[in-house]
């Protein structure tokens, strides 16, 4: 069971990896949009079931931290040694994803970083794991899980109870997590982090106005939208809010997790870069009044830009300030705050 | 045998590339993974769950079997671990509750309120299931069969012979 959800989460972590590094000759594909609400909805999700998942395997091992002789050989020393490194990076890993969808980053090092390459290690670490335990593991897969009643009754909870009880343990967190990607359990989502219902137009907000400190630019009488390309051109708001528009459902989803699926109307990412002398297989790099933070710009490639609407409107209504007004971004299958808020620029880079 | 140590071979091999990578990658981009701290997290992640959360529940199930009769004590025991199991992921949660901005609508809900009743929940569902048990046994003795009744789940994998291939 960690052994599959681990996977899950070493497979999803690359793909979201991937959002935010694509390789320019493989651009993220547009299609389906909700891809990455997918993919980073499983990967949260599962990888908090697996917190308590994994303190309990941790804890029915506990006797065998005390084996004694501590190895018989060189290569039981090494075993141990490897499972020390999967234990402790296992425990690292999946707590400090938990904080960081926490907001809470009490450590002295680049969250993302780290979690990357120690995901390496611990699935490197797994894989060696299993191969050693090849045969145990055959063995115990092909011998039924049934035991004497009575040793059962004498010592407690037999193995089968603890399977019982700690699959209701991660079956509730999931259940009352899940729902603040997944709409269906949002009812239920009393363990979630986030809840859209309470979030202003019903999307939770990743970074405020004034934490990006631009409250007084975005609201300011002399923004432009700057379009730089071979016939590039500004645009005063009020120009700008004459422009064709579109409406679309398209979800917003967070690296951290929860995700929403909301109506955005704004003028077409395209039809603008084609006025500038660009067209839809443009590299476009959107960049936000921000004047600091590593999502100040963000770059669009190939299906995306097809997609892509500048918008002014979210179900409904004006963005407010929150959410990224005058103008935000939003792209299919794109990770949230690769969403550029408060733009200022765009430009048609090829 | 042979066929056994090459599957082994090819899972493993790929697996000791991988962990060296991720090594690797935190040796040296050094100023950023801030190796010397991660080290010390590391050990004390291990310490932590090693040293205290482990003996002290271990404690507490040996004060269990002292404490309860053996009928209802694997109740107790399953009720206690899926609770606990729900705690560890509330706890950062009511530690963090209303740190940020409500705009957000993250970390606003009563998580300690929350975590009450899913408690309360489930050890309604375990003395359910005990006092579904104890009648159960009653049934049992009552209608003087000297041999217990199985459990349905046995019954479901009696009638699954995949499990024994």
């Amino acid at each position: 069971m960690l052994g599959i959800s681990f996977t899950i989460c070493f497979v999803t972590g690359l793909l979201s990896h991937y959002q935010y590094h694509p390789w320019t000759w493989l651009p993220e594909p547009a299609h389906p949009v909700w891809g990455y609400r997918l993919t980073q909805g499983l990967h949260v999700v599962t990888g908090i079931g697996s917190i308590p998942l994994l303190l309990v395997k941790l804890w029915t091992v506990y006797p065998r931290l005390f084996a004694w002789p501590p190895a018989k050989s060189l290569l039981a020393a090494l075993e141990r040694l490897t499972i020390a490194v999967f234990v402790s990076t296992a425990l690292l890993e999946l707590f400090t994803g938990l904080f960081n969808v926490l907001d809470w980053y009490p450590w002295p090092w680049d969250f993302v970083l780290v979690h990357r390459y120690l995901a390496y290690v611990i699935f490197g670490s797994l894989l060696l794991h299993i191969a050693v335990k090849l045969p145990v593991i055959q063995e115990g897969l092909s011998t039924p899980l049934s035991e004497p009643d009575e040793s059962a009754v004498r010592v407690g909870l037999s193995r089968r109870g603890l399977l019982i009880a700690s699959a209701a343990g991660s079956g509730v967190v999931v259940a009352t997590t899940a729902g603040q990607t997944f709409s269906p359990l949002r009812r239920l989502a009393v363990l979630a982090p986030r809840r859209a219902e309470s979030a202003p137009q019903h999307v939770p907000i990743n970074k405020t106005v004034d934490e990006a400190g631009v409250r007084e630019t975005a609201t300011s009488a002399t923004w432009r939208l700057t379009v730089l390309g071979p016939s590039s051109f500004d645009l005063t708001l009020a120009e700008f809010e004459q422009l064709e528009t579109v409406e679309h459902h398209l979800p917003l989803a967070c690296v951290e997790g929860w995700s929403v699926s909301a109506r955005w109307r704004g003028p077409l990412l395209r039809d603008v870069v084609r006025r500038a002398g660009g067209d839809t297989d443009s590299r476009v790099r959107v960049t936000s009044l921000e004047q600091f933070g590593s999502y100040r710009e963000s770059y669009v490639d190939g299906p995306q830009v097809e997609g892509a609407i500048l918008a002014t409107h979210l179900n409904g209504e004006r963005l407010t300030l929150d959410h990224g007004y005058p103008v935000r971004l939003i792209a299919p299958d794109r990770a949230g705050v690769l969403n550029t808020k408060w733009i200022t620029m765009i430009e048609v880079l090829s | 045998m042979n066929r056994q140590l090459g599957l082994r071979l090819m899972i493993g091999a790929p697996g000791v590339a991988l962990a060296g990578y991720g090594v690797f990658r935190v040796l040296d981009d050094s100023s950023h993974t801030n190796p010397r701290h991660l080290a010390r997290w590391l050990i004390g992640a291990v310490l932590l769950n090693d040293g205290l959360l482990v003996p002290t529940t271990m404690i507490l199930g040996f004060v269990i079997t002292k404490v309860f009769p053996p009928r209802i004590r694997r109740y107790v025991q399953g009720a206690l671990v899926t609770s606990a199991m729900i705690t560890v992921i509330a706890i950062p949660l009511i530690y963090r509750r209303g740190s940020q901005p409500a705009v957000k609508a993250l970390e606003q809900q009563n998580y300690a309120l929350h975590l009450t009743i899913l408690i309360a929940l489930v050890v309604a569902v375990a003395t359910l299931a005990y006092v579904v048990k104890v009648r159960r046994d009653h049934r049992g003795l009552a209608s003087n069969t000297s041999k217990r009744l199985p459990d349905a789940i046995h019954d479901s994998e009696a009638a699954n012979p995949a499990a024994e291939a």
